[in-house]
């Protein structure tokens, strides 16, 4: 009895420290932030002027670091006669050529005292394709081309020895099982001066007299390749059983598995340090290890780099990268070779580490957050982007149900009303009121409700689309909503017309109604569901009454604007509409378009939000995450964006475009932009050309009576939709009747909802 | 020097403790790392999963007390997942036992085909569980064979998956699956029952009914418990199939615990999956407890 007591007493301690245990556990990380370490991440871009030209292969050797530039010059040769643009001129007798040449220069491993060690100008077909360059210095470039007589595609390797003077060549033909694609994707070379080539699913290993040493062949193709830190070959595998990394071992004659760390390798690099390879993780460099290690030695953002345009990548081994940077987004391209640089921990300025996180960020908030970056020194936004995972949403579930969340979360994509109802995100409202710059009255007051929570605002976008159908006057009249019933009206008024354009099948009617109407038959507040209701069943009939997929005839179809004009087509889809929409539609509508909402039981227009942004409610950062949303928010950024997001949120924002589409003279912006009058023309298919000149007053006016009527969300759920659109097969395929499929959804969707509740 | 008088001392220490206090140092040293595994992977678990029942949010956690269970009371997807859990266990549970053990019993008997029988109803422990739906879909999809005899029969077709209906179209899979196994545990046990026993029966002039209830049900009492209990189980388990047959969310009549589980998971509901998870635990430990009880109460003559 005694005993039984002992024990009782110890297994009741052991659930007490468990619990202890597991509550400290769940409560210990408190912000994403703390996980970035800037000193680590951080690296300086240096500029190898020197260098000129476009950089075709950076290789780093034993004590310098070969760089080859490549040239190509249009030198095709016309037949007698020949005038280009004259459309009776043959262009069968053609020739086109092009003559190729590169250079080869040699540095340091700082960049400094660059030599140009040798040109040489391709005969031929030939290209210069890659570089490598072995252990004594011998210069290997492979070649490639198409030759037009044999119609195959030919490789070679050409060896230059140390002071550029050729060394010998070697035709890679013979190595190829299809003689006619002699193509090799990638060059390298190991520590022992075995010359390496990639092509698709092999890995070919020769010595420098073109004797083969090793073959190896995956089941799939191979990504990547590159020399380790050791100066073993590694590479990069996509078999169907997934994606590997795997060492080339020399001796045993085959592969050596490794485990690889979960995350996109978009190219491997030789390693340094720790890390036996690095990896191009698209948001900056990773370090890695064969024990399935990785950790961010490099971030773009962090280093207020822009990525996108860092290209052919090299490490050099000792931490250190070499690149070519091009810029095609200036007025001016920019091309230069580059070296980046690993700052000391005591050159990294000691700021505040902003995490902005989500599953799909774009390149914009990338620039955006380097702008804010070199803007300000408190706060550094380092950029978290989850689409590299095989699972984002859930790779980022994890990390934010293990405390590691982002100061800023991008909701693009992801469940913002389950984020919400978690408590994950902060009412910005508070925010607001406190802030001298942004306030709740700087936006669209009927349009930011739409984004609040039980007059909560945990969610924010600085610009929306406004999605609407675009139709006759004479048939919308004054209606801001059109129902299912007005449209069957009206195709019985039209006897050929349909509402929507002629490749809508049922499938894509029932989802476009669906993604509009979903609230119509969900009331989420009692979680009772209508979609047994004769309104659902209307609507599942209606979208049956379109084609299959397999039924439309793509030949018979007359172009849009007849079918516009003949009202076989009574509406268009406007998913985002644009200012200059209101010209373009009342042009092909015959100067009587109207603008109506999707069926829906709410009255007035619907507006998508696809830059959903809101801030971590435990942040410790919420002055630095503000900032930068406010950036994100700000006039000067919304005004000056060449990017099109549809509507601004922000009513002097959206002033400046009214301003922008409507001026008839040429006018300097309040940011010192000139801003010419609008005056292009949109070519619709049909033979419609249309003219876009400076929208008049009218014009002016239905937007902005389109943007005051803006008075709900439109809300989907791929859960519910998915089911709809399952169930309504049996409806499509003739074996169930529109009142039997809605009885079904409504017991499936019912389940669902209350789940959520 | 000072490391061997530690150890000595020890020892000592230990010499000097009640011969009871030694055995029990003893025995808690064998079972240390039994329970550091358990503790590891069952009663911390349980710990986190009891600590998430009792907070509001899983990413700004305060403490709620039994709000999540008295939400999830109130929750119908909840309730109704529970329903038809709790309808399926107590169906498809006895049917289980009571039609494997007829089973074993009929085999036993001296029948002809008796191993092509056996083998026969083992036969669904070797198919793959993806296969197995794939066998129920060709048979009871709304196209599939089951409703092309009806027709052939001038019956309309039953939507098998997508009506109340479904529900036995579940039953007969788990039962299917189960039999053969559960049979296979009762001709074991029938085969240990002593015959001496049997012909002392067959001498005092016992009919079948009587050994039957008096001697095998006694002796089969603890294969009768485990085999509940694997059913119970296994009960909990056809989730899987109905997963795989109809997906997150089925037609109401097929909706059980762990649909209801999972799809919280997924929705990082985690306060409501873990209250759901202890009411669950709190549950199953009755019915374990009732079930022990029983068994206890038949078999304890047999025991000693």
């Amino acid at each position: 009895m005694r005993k039984n007591k002992v024990l009782t007493k110890a297994l009741s301690l052991l659930l007490c420290a468990s619990m202890v245990v597991s509550a400290t556990g769940c409560g210990k990380k408190k912000g994403g932030s703390n996980e970035v370490d800037l000193k680590e991440i951080s690296y300086a871009m240096e500029t190898i002027d020197e260098v000129k030209g476009r950089i075709s292969t950076i290789e780093p050797a034993k004590d310098l670091i070969y760089v080859a530039t490549t040239e190509s010059e249009d030198v095709t040769e016309y037949p007698e006669g020949y005038e280009e643009g004259d459309p009776t001129s043959s262009t069968e007798d053609i020739e086109y050529k092009y003559s190729n040449s590169f250079r080869v220069y040699s540095m340091n491993s700082e960049g400094k005292d660059v030599k140009e060690l040798f040109s040489e100008q391709l005969e031929d077909i030939w290209g210069m394709d890659d570089m490598t360059v072995l252990p004594d210095n011998t210069i290997v470039c492979l070649y490639s081309g198409y030759n037009d007589e044999t119609e195959f595609t030919e490789s070679m390797l050409q060896l230059f020895g140390p002071d550029g003077k050729k060394a010998g060549s070697l035709s890679l033909n013979d190595f190829f099982d299809d003689p006619s694609y002699a193509y090799v994707q990638d060059l390298t070379s190991d520590k022992d001066g075995n010359i390496v080539l990639q092509a698709d699913d092999k890995i070919i290993v020769i010595d420098r007299e073109g004797k083969e040493l090793l073959r190896l062949t995956v089941n799939g193709y191979i990504n990547s390749m590159c020399r380790d830190r050791d100066g073993k070959i590694v590479a990069c595998v996509n078999e169907e059983e997934g994606v590997s990394v795997k060492t080339v071992d020399m001796t045993a004659k085959g592969f050596t598995k490794t485990t690889m760390a979960e995350g996109t390798i978009n190219r491997m690099l030789t390693g340094f340090g720790d890390y036996e390879y690095c990896v191009d993780a698209g948001q900056g460099i990773d370090g890695a290890d064969y024990n399935g290690n990785r950790k961010a030695v490099l971030n773009w953002v962090g280093s207020n780099l822009e990525g996108q345009y860092i290209n052919q990548i090299t490490s050099l081994g000792d931490g250190n990268f070499m690149a070519y940077y091009f810029d095609y987004d200036e007025n001016e391209e920019t091309e230069t070779l580059i070296r980046l640089r690993k700052m000391d921990p005591s050159e990294v300025e000691n700021r505040q580490v902003i995490v902005y996180g989500g599953t799909y960020i774009n390149e914009e908030i990338t620039k955006e957050a380097i702008k804010f970056n070199r803007s300000q020194s408190q706060y550094q936004i380092v950029i978290r982007d989850y689409s590299s995972f095989d699972d984002p949403e859930g790779k980022m579930n994890a990390d934010l149900l293990a405390g590691d969340v982002p100061d800023i979360i991008d909701m693009a994509w992801l469940p913002e009303e389950k984020y919400i109802g978690k408590g994950l995100l902060m009412d910005l409202y508070p925010l607001m009121e406190k802030d001298n710059e942004v306030k709740k009255e700087d936006f669209f007051e009927n349009v930011l409700k739409t984004l609040e929570t039980n007059g909560k605002l945990y969610r924010i976008a600085p610009t929306y689309q406004l999605t609407l159908l675009a139709g006759s006057k004479d048939d919308i009249g004054d209606k801001t909503n059109i129902q299912i019933a007005d449209i069957m009206e009206l195709e019985k008024k039209y006897k050929d017309g349909k509402a929507f354009s002629f490749d809508s099948t049922k499938g894509t009617v029932l989802s476009t109604l669906c993604s509009n109407m979903l609230d119509s038959f969900v009331d989420w507040d009692t979680g009772k569901c209508s979609f047994d209701s004769e309104e659902f069943a209307q609507m599942l009939e209606y979208a049956n009454s379109y084609k299959t997929e397999e039924e439309i005839n793509y030949d018979e179809i007359s172009d849009f604007v007849s079918n516009i004009r003949e009202k076989k087509q009574l509406f268009v889809e406007l998913w985002s509409l644009s200012y200059e929409d209101v010209e373009l539609y009342d042009a092909l509508y015959d100067h009587k378009v109207a603008f109506v909402g999707y069926p829906s039981r709410e009255e007035g227009y619907g507006a998508r939000f696809t830059n959903v942004i809101g801030i971590y409610s435990k942040t410790p950062n919420v002055e630095g995450s503000w900032a930068f949303l406010k950036h994100l928010l700000s006039r000067e950024y919304l005004s000056s964006s060449e990017y099109d997001h549809g509507m601004p949120l922000r009513k002097d924002v959206f002033e400046d475009d009214i301003k922008k589409v409507t001026s008839t003279k040429t006018y300097t912006d309040d940011f010192g932009v000139e801003r010419q009058p609008l005056d292009f023309s949109y070519g619709v298919s049909g033979d419609l050309e249309v003219p876009i000149k400076p929208l008049n007053k009218d014009q002016e006016q239905i937007i902005r009576d389109l943007v005051a009527g803006v008075s709900h969300r439109f809300s989907s759920d791929s859960d519910i939709q998915g089911i709809i659109e399952e169930e309504a097969g049996a409806l499509f395929s003739g074996q169930k009747s529109a009142k039997d499929v809605g009885g079904i959804i409504q017991n499936r969707v019912s389940t669902y909802v209350n789940e959520t509740r | 020097m000072s490391m061997k008088q530690g150890k000595f001392n020890f020892r000592k220490k230990l010499r000097s403790l009640p011969k009871r206090w030694r055995r029990r140092i003893l025995s808690m040293s064998f079972l240390l790392p039994s329970m550091v595994g358990v503790g590891l992977f069952f009663i911390i678990p349980f710990g986190v999963v009891a600590y998430f029942s009792m907070v509001d949010s899983p990413f700004n956690p305060s403490f709620a007390g039994f709000s999540n269970y008295a939400r999830l009371l109130e929750n119908s997807a909840f309730l109704n997942a529970a329903k038809n859990t709790a309808i399926f266990a107590l169906t498809a549970v006895p049917l289980a036992v009571i039609l494997s053990l007829l089973m074993a019993i009929i085999l036993e008997q001296n029948i002809p085909l008796r191993s092509t029988f056996r083998t026969f109803f083992l036969t669904p422990l070797m198919v793959p569980t993806a296969s197995i739906v794939l066998i129920w879909q060709v048979f009871f999809h709304i196209n599939g064979s089951i409703n092309e005899m009806l027709l052939f029969f001038g019956h309309d077709k039953i939507d098998w998956f997508k009506s109340s209906a479904s529900y036995f179209v579940i039953q007969i899979l788990f039962l299917w699956k189960n039999l053969g196994y559960n049979m296979i545990l009762f001709m074991a046990a029938l085969n240990d029952i002593p015959t001496e026993l049997l012909e002392v029966a067959d001498l005092d002039g016992a009919g079948s009914w009587q050994k039957f209830w008096s001697i095998k049900i006694r002796y089969l009492s603890p294969t009768i418990l485990f085999v509940a209990l694997m059913s119970l189980v296994n009960s909990f388990k056809v989730f899987r199939e109905v997963y795989l047959l109809t997906g997150d969310y089925p037609y109401d009549t097929l909706y059980m615990l762990q649909h209801f589980m999972n799809n919280t998971f997924k929705s990082l509901d985690y306060q409501k999956l873990s209250a759901a998870a202890v009411i669950m635990f709190l549950v199953m430990m009755v019915i374990i407890w009732f079930l022990f009880f029983f068994e206890d109460r038949f078999g304890k003559d047999l025991e000693g």
